[in-house]
């Protein structure tokens, strides 16, 4: 009996005591991290484009993907995309509208793990004050301990169209379709 | 060379609606028909803008969001009020008590909602307080002008500076929304041509209307949420028809008809045209080596 006591008190200490496996929050890190686009033009190329200021957190299990969201906040006024006319027409009301409308976000309502390596994480993406449900296909390339603390990072793509928010000057000649792609890099808050 | 977009662009945002304004008009003033009261010309008139304006901004920007979204949104509801207030201003004019605050009103709540975001300080409402009285002041001003000058002359200036407020605003960075105040250049100019062709026909106080509320409208727009449209460009554009009351110089009206009418024309072309081509965004510089093309 005292055995058994002994033996039981052991395994609760292992399983209370071992590595916790819960959600942790990590901040993106926006010096290695990139929000980038691109479009089709003419019909005949992708032209590219970034936004260099954006902000967000990832709540990140790797063993309980429900648990996992990911917040973003992007500044639509660094839109950038080599040229400055272009650029500051992008700002004005024909595109981004960014007195207006200075932030897009994505706020994530669930994730979905498809194998070890990749998840569907959907959620609604806010922009020129319209909501719509897009789904990004998300890969986790992974973990590292560094000098700074524990990273996490990944890359993720989901497609949008700019019409669904009111956002159509153009269509034909500029596409309505959006790749946008997110290059992350995050830290462990 | 015009891009072809451009062109389709224009052809939905400037050539339909002055199409279809200029078939309302011929039913609004019932052109087949010789007789009939300045009242109902003036209802005509003011209809008509409406039809031409909304064809166009429905084709290009859609329907507004309700509740609105932008401040874009609000534009057709302006619209229908400039209308509604054009087509009865025979009415109202003459009543100090209703018109007054009427235009105070319906150019507060114009400007306030035009604001949106840029009404977050105590300055920021002395601006807007500014631009209300400026606008409604204007407005008198236009009305007065219809008194005392030829109507095709006040239509001139109004013409005039709603097609360079169009270009303005397309200049500064915002293709659809420039292009209603481009057409309704178009279609002041129309009126224009009516008058003058046609002097028993009317557009009564209506042009006034919409230069102080619809036109107003989009300069403000296309001044807060533009690239590159100055509080410079949009405020002497505006203001420009004023120019019409070098008619009524003293050595001017015993001057030839021809100088006395060429000048205020000319001279409300000539500020009201270098102001719009002067928005340009964002100035030419040295890093923008690439040029743009849509």
């Amino acid at each position: 009996m005292k055995r058994s006591l002994f033996l039981a008190a052991i395994a609760a200490m292992i399983l209370t005591s071992g590595p916790r496996l819960h959600a942790e929050t990590y901040k993106i890190d926006t010096v290695h991290s990139g929000v980038t686009f691109q479009i089709m033009h003419n019909g005949v190329n992708y032209v590219p484009g970034m936004f260099t200021k954006f902000e967000g957190t990832i709540v990140f299990d790797k063993d309980d993907p429900a648990k996992n969201e990911l917040d973003l906040t992007i500044d639509t006024n660094s839109i950038f995309t080599g040229n400055m006319k272009r650029d500051q027409h992008l700002k004005g009301p024909d595109f981004f509208n960014v007195k207006q409308f200075p932030t897009a976000t994505f706020k994530s309502t669930s994730v979905k793990q498809n194998d070890d390596e990749t998840y569907s994480v959907t959620g609604d993406l806010t922009m020129l004050g319209k909501t719509n449900t897009v789904t990004i296909k998300a890969k986790f390339i992974g973990e590292n301990s560094t000098d700074s603390g524990v990273v996490i990072g990944g890359w993720g793509e989901f497609k949008l169209t700019r019409s669904l928010f009111g956002m159509d000057y153009g269509v034909g000649k500029i596409g309505d379709d959006v790749i946008v792609k997110l290059h992350v890099q995050a830290m462990k808050s | 060379m015009i891009d072809s977009f451009i062109l389709g662009e224009l052809a939905k945002g400037m050539a339909l609606p002055v199409a279809v304004m200029a078939l309302a008009l011929v039913v609004g003033w019932r052109l087949w028909s010789p007789r009939q009261e300045r009242r109902a010309d003036e209802a005509g008139a003011s209809w008509s803008l409406v039809l031409g304006l909304g064809a166009g901004w429905v084709m290009v920007k859609g329907w507004p969001n309700v509740p609105a979204v932008s401040t874009e949104d609000w534009i057709l509801w302006f619209l229908l009020a400039a209308g509604a207030i054009g087509a009865t201003t025979g009415w109202w004019q003459r009543r100090i008590r209703i018109s007054m605050p009427l235009r105070a009103a319906v150019v507060a709540l114009m400007v306030y909602l035009t604001a949106g975001p840029n009404t977050q300080t105590n300055q920021d409402v002395w601006v807007i307080v500014g631009l209300v009285l400026v606008i409604v002041l204007t407005w008198v001003l236009l009305d007065d002008q219809r008194r005392r000058l030829p109507e095709p002359l006040s239509l001139w200036g109004l013409a005039t500076a709603a097609g360079c407020g169009g270009l303005a605003i397309i200049n500064g960075g915002a293709l659809p929304t420039g292009m209603s105040p481009g057409a309704l250049g178009q279609m002041m100019g129309l009126l224009f041509l009516g008058v003058l062709l046609l002097p028993a026909k009317t557009a009564g106080g209506a042009p006034a209307v919409f230069h102080c509320v619809y036109t107003a409208c989009l300069l403000l727009n296309g001044y807060w949420y533009a690239q590159y449209v100055p509080i410079w460009a949009v405020a002497g554009i505006f203001l420009s028809p004023l120019l019409g009351y070098l008619y009524l110089v003293p050595g001017l009206a015993r001057g030839p008809a021809w100088l006395r009418w060429g000048l205020p024309m000319l001279a409300v072309l000539a500020l009201a045209m270098t102001l719009a081509i002067l928005c340009n965004f964002p100035p030419e510089s040295a890093e923008d080596a690439y040029g743009y093309g849509y």
